[in-house]
């Protein structure tokens, strides 16, 4: 009986988007975080011959045959890139993006090129130390953040003062020493994604990876090669909250729940008829 | 009394395959683009009964007893081409149909995207659509491309692929390429849209929201493409379950007319039986 392995396959789909639904509620309160949804496919359909005369009679409106499914596939896994509010902070060190940029991290020592860096929406910066005893700029996960002047990791001298630290909206972070000359420290590592969907893939930690074979007409590293209002904006102060909508999630969690014991309730019909076919006979 | 044994038996027969399908429905609920299967079940012709023998008879009494059906048969599996409700979403390749008032003359006329499969164009409802990576082709959520409709013939371009420019962050325009990635070198003037299926009751549902099969036609006025919004399954969970407690419970009753005809049948074994 195929109903039994719909109703399954219905089970397992609805069972996977709820778990979607548990991981986006258990972000919601993760900076950066962007919300996953599962999209549903129906299976392939069996293609069963009827007889000649069953096709052909009067009233028919469908062409030869019966298409009968199969049940439901999960397709895959998006993720919505849309922007998450800004919450202030107050915090030196707290950066957000406005628009389609992500930070570039550098996820070991020796990671170079854009290819092997990670990226991330998640500006909770803050000051590590190295076992030589340097300050240098990290993200909330202790990896350096890409300095795009030097090509490195950001440097914060000894005789800076922390809390004169300033980042403009593009990235540059300036400072004032012990003598209260301006220093340049470097510039945040931000690109541009195009479609992120296509171009990116997430790795935990609120990190993303560029695909292989990404487009590269997508990445733009030079963000000055971009109209002004198309550049993203870094916010000092702020961080950018998940994009979680509490509603929804909740909305689709009652369907995809209901969805789930509707299945069951399919389940348990076809056993009951299994059962009845069972007990022809005694 | 053979012959009951028979009916009943096409009955549980037909009442299972229509299980399969109201079980198929249900696990779709929340499949965008899903249209909803009606099975539709039928009698078996009425067939004439003759007596055998007694032939003579002074008025010959009529041989004629009547008619009687052979049971019944799920016929056909019929997909509901009701426009499915809409939701927003927050991809911004969603596009949704928003069907305009039925055609008295083709009444099951609708309009799908086409997307090439293989070397087949099929249709779908299903307008979730994404970039695929590396080519910047529109695809659909299973990968297969979106291809475009002819401006002046209103029909699917198979050779065409539409690629994705972004011009900024949330607005972004088509280029029509050949299947390869070059520029577009066909005759057709491709543009992003949908077609017209004269009859869509012909239409196979072949998995993955697609329909295979059908005539093509230019879109009629009355249908439009919604951006940013998804047509969601218009699978009614209401009537499924209703639909699904009544076949359960003709199978049940056709099961017990088996059990009651297997019954009468012992007993009819039994006369002759000594002791």
């Amino acid at each position: 009986m195929r109903s039994l392995y719909s109703a399954a396959s219905g089970m397992a789909a609805n069972q996977y988007k709820l778990d979607t639904i548990s991981n986006n509620m258990a972000n919601l309160n993760t900076t950066g975080y962007k919300t996953q949804d599962v999209q549903f496919k129906d299976m392939l359909y069996a293609q069963i011959n009827q007889r000649p005369d069953v096709t052909a009679l009067t009233g028919r409106v469908t062409g030869d045959g019966l298409a009968i499914g199969h049940g439901v596939l999960a397709t895959g896994v998006s993720k919505a890139f849309t922007q998450g509010s800004l919450q202030e902070t107050g915090q030196k060190l707290d950066v957000a993006i406005e628009g389609d940029g992500f930070f570039v991290i550098e996820p070991n020592d020796t990671a170079q090129g854009l290819e092997e860096m990670a990226l991330t929406r998640d500006g909770s910066f803050k000051i590590s130390v190295d076992e030589f005893g340097d300050n240098y700029l990290v993200a909330s996960n202790g990896m350096a953040v890409h300095d795009m002047i030097n090509d490195d990791r950001i440097v914060i001298g000894s005789d800076i003062r922390l809390d004169t630290v300033s980042i403009n909206e593009s990235g540059l972070v300036t400072a004032k020493d012990v003598e209260g000359e301006s220093v340049e420290l470097g510039r945040i590592g931000l690109v541009k994604i195009g479609d992120p969907n296509a171009n990116l893939q997430a790795v935990g930690e609120n990190l993303y990876r560029l695909v292989n074979g990404f487009n590269a007409d997508q990445v733009t590293e030079d963000l000055t090669d971009l109209p002004t209002n198309e550049r993203p904006m870094i916010k000092q102060g702020f961080l950018e909250q998940s994009n979680v909508d509490m509603t929804r999630q909740m909305t689709d969690m009652i369907v995809a729940q209901r969805a789930y014991s509707m299945n069951v309730r399919a389940l348990q019909t076809a056993d009951q008829m299994m059962g009845l076919a069972n007990n022809l006979r005694g | 009394m053979i012959r009951g044994l028979y009916i009943a038996s096409s009955g549980m027969m037909a009442n299972e395959r229509a299980q399969d399908v109201i079980s198929n429905n249900i696990a779709n609920a929340n499949t965008v683009g899903y249209k909803s299967d009606t099975g539709v079940m039928r009698s078996f012709s009425e067939e004439l009964i003759y007596r055998m023998g007694n032939e003579g008879g002074n008025p010959p009494a009529t041989r004629q007893v009547g008619t009687i059906s052979y049971g019944t048969v799920l016929e056909e599996v019929l997909p509901r081409f009701a426009q499915g409700g809409l939701t927003e979403s927050d991809n911004p390749y969603a596009h949704a149909i928003v069907d305009g008032p039925v055609d008295p003359d083709n009444p099951y006329r609708r309009t799908y995207f086409p997307v090439q499969v293989g070397d087949r164009t099929m249709y779908t409802r299903d307008g979730d659509f994404r970039v695929q990576s590396g080519s910047d082709l529109l695809v659909t959520s299973s990968g297969d491309p979106v291809v475009p409709v002819d401006a002046t013939t209103g029909e699917a371009v198979a050779d065409a692929r539409i690629k994705v420019v972004t011009t900024d962050g949330k607005h972004y325009d088509y280029e029509f390429v050949n299947a390869d990635g070059t520029n577009y070198t066909g005759n057709a003037t491709p543009q992003f849209g949908a077609v017209d299926i004269l009859d869509s009751s012909k239409l196979k549902k072949y998995g993955d929201t697609y329909f295979s099969g059908g005539q093509e036609a230019p879109v009629n006025g009355g249908s439009k493409i919604v951006a940013g919004q998804l047509e969601t399954s218009n699978v009614d969970l209401a009537s499924s379950m209703v639909s699904m407690m009544n076949v359960m419970r003709s199978y049940e009753a056709n099961q017990k007319m088996i059990k009651t005809l297997d019954g009468t049948l012992e007993k009819a074994v039994s006369i002759g039986r000594l002791g």
